[in-house]
């Protein structure tokens, strides 16, 4: 008996997933609790178990393909449970007797796909039901030209430029890419805030003498986390410690219903650049904790996003987020609000600068701040007064010993 | 080459002026070729067998037997009429008068796209160049870059019944009638016995028509064939199944079947068991091309025959249909200058204008199993379509094939007065890979034979209207 088992809503509010990989094919025999495939959503990387002890008839996708929630994964054989359970010659359907789907597309689409050379069961339908459209057999197309032009080695005296219609067909060898899984995601949050938030950015420089002596002295003191004490759990301190004095950028924004909230806790996102964008783990309470405890948690935090294995909560509930862009050699950086937040603070590179003391230019090693409000709620007085509080504890940073709870 | 031997330069060539012979010819020089067309009987000829011996001449007949066998069988409805028959001596230049301006017109179109029409035989002798026989008694030789070769097909003769053009007639021959003989017998009860069979009923003749297998139309389900059946009873057509033609007599053709031997009247014999491809005689080999045992021409899915040589219609095989030959011949057309193409259609529909009207297209039921197909059947009696009933002519029947997995239509069957417009509909949803939900939740207009389609359509999807699911 064959019996299907379909993508399941794996609680993340998501209606398709991505097929990462299979670690079974058709005629594999699949236990319980084995794992069937890797498939990437929105936000992490997850390996899916069977629910089923039996042999893999069918795949419902290849890797690469979006699975709608709810479709096909895997079609199992149940009753042939193990091995040796299929032994007897149960009279099986012949396999010739399959036949392969026609691939869904329309006389045009077919006809596209014979001029540009396109095999359509390679091809995945974007139309409705998985039809192919003539757009996505000129996808393929792109597609296919950029891999040939990759795999084209370049052989010392061949001249490409030299083809006669190689002008023509520059526009194949573009290599098209589909917006999937967290780009997708990323692309749609940052132009939807982009779009609705009047963005304003108060960008401030503060001396970081102090701020490096407290790391130095710290590291000193607790070698067994001087690992993990960068700079970046300082930041959130400071940032959390700021926000308690300056709710007001601890908050959402929710333009249907006309009202801002005020959050109660402080839940720093801290936004890690992982392979194929960014993902922003989410350390909560982040002002009750100390610069050490910040620091073990989000290397672990930082670790497990890295690595696409950072569960929904750890992605979710943040109220403000700070960005280390100083880690890439930044300075300043205009920073983009992630809804509903109402504010973001990017940290510049730490290097040193001259600067005015006390009437003479002076060497200071100097920190570049970026901090960014939502003008719908905030305006300069309120920016402002954050952004200084957060040089206040940068420049003296001995004051979050009054901080700790 | 032979000393003398002066071949004209050809860039393109096609061999013959049938529906895929002309259509090639208009597509390539669309694309820019300089096309010369070669036929047997030069302009005159264009059109092919289709044209002058085939669909049309037939359909005309079927037309005039139709209107005569109305005005009879229309009386309960209140048609007063007498003396009503058919003239076919004056049916003849009427119909040849339609084939003329057909014909015609195929003329100027070529003439507009610059192809040059030269009557003559052709046989090739290298694999770019032919000599033609002219019907002047002159040679001469054509080299060509690329040619067509779109000869089609004739009728097959039947051992011990030669044709003479007199008693034992091909299919054509008998379309050329100037006269309604008293009695006919038909053997081979395909769509050409079946239609010729069903007109000269009409017209009055007494038809018997001898088949060889135990059905009519043997690829399609016995739902859409019976309706044929009970038409060809109703019109006096006496049909002898399992049959063989044995012996010609004086008046009548002998005919066995399960070891019994009749004498059937036979004023005419038409054999009508088949076609042959027109490959022989064109030295085709020396151009590069094989022929199959059978003498149709191999070729791949771009029409292909040789590396410069494409084939298209009857002579490569398949059904021997028109509208097969046109879209293989664009496909050859494009292929051959320079454009990716590929004749790899959905379905090709086929119509038989028998009474009622047989349609099909795609797969039947029993073909959609054999493949393997999960496959869901729904059927809409014309009994209980209004427009058939104002027709008088509800004896029908329209089927739907879909493939449950897919949830697409593969396959529709018809029969019915005028379902051969309804092909077209059937093919596009066959082609567009439609869901039986999109054929139901396409409007059809009130009162038409096209209703039926989507009624069977709704019953596949569970919602039918006007019968019971």
């Amino acid at each position: 008996m064959s019996t299907e088992f379909r993508m399941p809503d794996i609680g993340e509010g998501i209606a398709e997933v991505e097929l990462l990989e299979w670690h079974v094919e058709v005629g594999s025999h699949v236990r319980e609790y084995d794992i069937l495939a890797t498939i990437e959503t929105d936000k992490s990387v997850v390996e899916m178990p069977s629910p089923f002890t039996g042999r893999v008839i069918r795949l419902g996708a290849k890797p690469g393909d979006m699975l709608p929630v709810g479709d096909v994964l895997v079609v199992f054989d149940t009753e042939a449970g193990t091995p040796a359970a299929e032994a007897p010659a149960e009279q099986a359907e012949p396999p010739a007797q399959q036949v392969p789907t026609r691939p869904r597309a329309a006389p045009v689409v077919r006809r596209l796909a014979v001029e540009l050379g396109i095999n359509l069961a390679d091809v995945r339908g974007s139309g409705p039901s998985g039809r192919i459209t003539q757009d996505d057999v000129r996808l393929a197309a792109a597609r296919d030209a950029g891999e040939a032009e990759a795999e084209t080695s370049p052989e010392p005296g061949s001249d490409l430029a030299a083809q006669p219609s190689a002008a023509a067909t520059d526009h194949l060898l573009d290599e098209h890419v589909p917006l999937r899984g967290l780009r997708r995601e990323i692309a749609r949050n940052m132009a939807e805030s982009w779009r609705t938030i009047p963005h304003i950015t108060d960008w401030r420089e503060a001396d970081a003498t102090q701020l490096i002596e407290a790391r130095r002295v710290l590291s000193a003191h607790l070698p067994a986390v001087a690992g993990v004490l960068t700079y970046v759990p300082f930041f959130v301190k400071i940032t959390a410690t700021a926000l308690r004095h300056h709710p007001l950028l601890n908050a959402s924004f929710d333009e249907e219903q006309q009202e801002y909230v005020l959050h109660r806790r402080i839940n720093i996102g801290i936004a890690t650049s992982v392979p194929d964008g960014l993902l922003v783990p989410v350390v909560r309470d982040a002002d009750t904790k100390t610069v050490v405890e910040l620091a073990s948690e989000m290397a672990e935090l930082v670790g497990l996003a890295r690595e696409r294995k950072a569960s929904r909560e750890q992605l979710t509930g943040g109220t403000y987020t700070v960005n280390n862009f100083g880690a890439i050699g930044g300075h300043l950086g205009t920073p983009i609000i992630r809804p509903p937040e109402v504010g973001i603070l990017g940290f510049g590179r730490i290097s040193d600068r001259v600067v005015a003391v006390d009437g003479l230019p002076a060497v200071r090693p100097t920190i570049g701040l970026s901090s960014v409000g939502d003008h719908r709620l905030h305006d300069g007085d309120t920016l402002g007064a954050f952004t200084s509080a957060v040089v206040e504890l940068i420049e003296h940073p001995y004051a979050l010993l009054g901080e700790l709870r | 080459m032979v000393v003398g031997e002066v071949a004209e330069g050809v860039d393109l060539l096609v061999v013959g002026g049938g529906p895929g012979g002309y259509a090639a010819a208009l597509r390539a020089a669309q694309l820019g070729r300089e096309v010369v067309l070669v036929d047997r009987d030069g302009a005159a000829g264009l059109g092919g067998a289709c044209l002058h011996v085939g669909c049309i001449p037939s359909k005309a007949l079927i037309e005039l037997a139709e209107v005569v066998h109305r005005a009879r069988t229309m009386e309960p409805a209140g048609v007063t009429a007498s003396g009503i028959g058919a003239d076919l001596a004056r049916f003849q230049p009427w119909k040849d008068s339609a084939v003329e301006k057909l014909r015609a017109g195929i003329e100027a179109l070529l003439r507009r796209n610059k192809v040059r029409v030269l009557p003559g035989e052709l046989a090739f002798n290298r694999p770019n160049r032919a000599a033609v026989a002219t019907p002047d008694g002159n040679v001469t030789f054509l080299e060509f870059a690329s040619a067509i070769v779109a000869t089609g097909s004739r009728p097959a003769g039947l051992r011990g019944f030669p044709f003479d053009g007199d008693r034992v007639l091909d299919s054509a021959q008998v379309l050329a009638l100037d006269g309604v003989p008293p009695n006919m017998a038909i053997i081979g009860a395909g769509y050409v016995g079946l239609e010729l069979g069903t007109a000269f009923a009409k017209l009055g003749c007494r038809v018997t028509i001898v088949e060889m297998l135990e059905v009519i139309l043997p690829e399609l389900d016995a739902a859409v064939t019976r309706p044929v059946v009970r038409s060809l009873e109703r019109l006096g057509v006496r049909l002898l199944l399992g049959a063989e033609a044995a012996a010609l007599g004086e008046h009548e053709l002998i005919v066995r079947a399960a070891g019994t031997e009749y004498r059937v009247p036979a004023a005419k014999v038409v054999v009508a068991v088949g076609r042959l491809p027109n490959t022989d005689e064109l030295g085709l080999v020396s151009g590069g091309v094989t022929l199959r045992q059978d003498g149709t021409v191999r070729v791949d899915a771009s029409r292909l025959a040789a590396r410069n040589i494409a084939a298209v219609g009857d002579i490569t095989g398949g059904p021997g249909l028109a509208h097969k030959a046109t879209a293989e011949a664009e496909v050859a057309a494009e292929v051959l200058s320079g454009r990716r193409a590929r004749f790899e259609p959905a379905a090709i529909p086929a119509v038989v204008f028998a009474d009622p009207e047989v349609v099909i297209v795609g797969l039947s039921e029993h073909a959609a199993r054999a493949r393997g197909i999960d496959a869901a059947v729904a059927q809409f009696p014309l009994a209980a379509s209004g427009r058939a009933a104002t027709l008088a002519a509800s004896d029908g029947v329209i089927r739907m094939v879909v493939d449950r997995d897919g949830d697409v239509v593969v396959g529709v069957q018809m029969a019915g007065p005028h379902v051969s417009e309804l092909a077209g509909e059937a093919a596009l949803a066959i082609e567009m890979m439609a869901s039986p939900e999109d054929l139901a939740a396409t409007i059809h207009p009130h009162p038409t034979i096209s209703e039926g389609l989507r009624e069977a359509a709704a019953l596949l999807v569970g919602r039918p209207l006007h019968v019971m699911g």
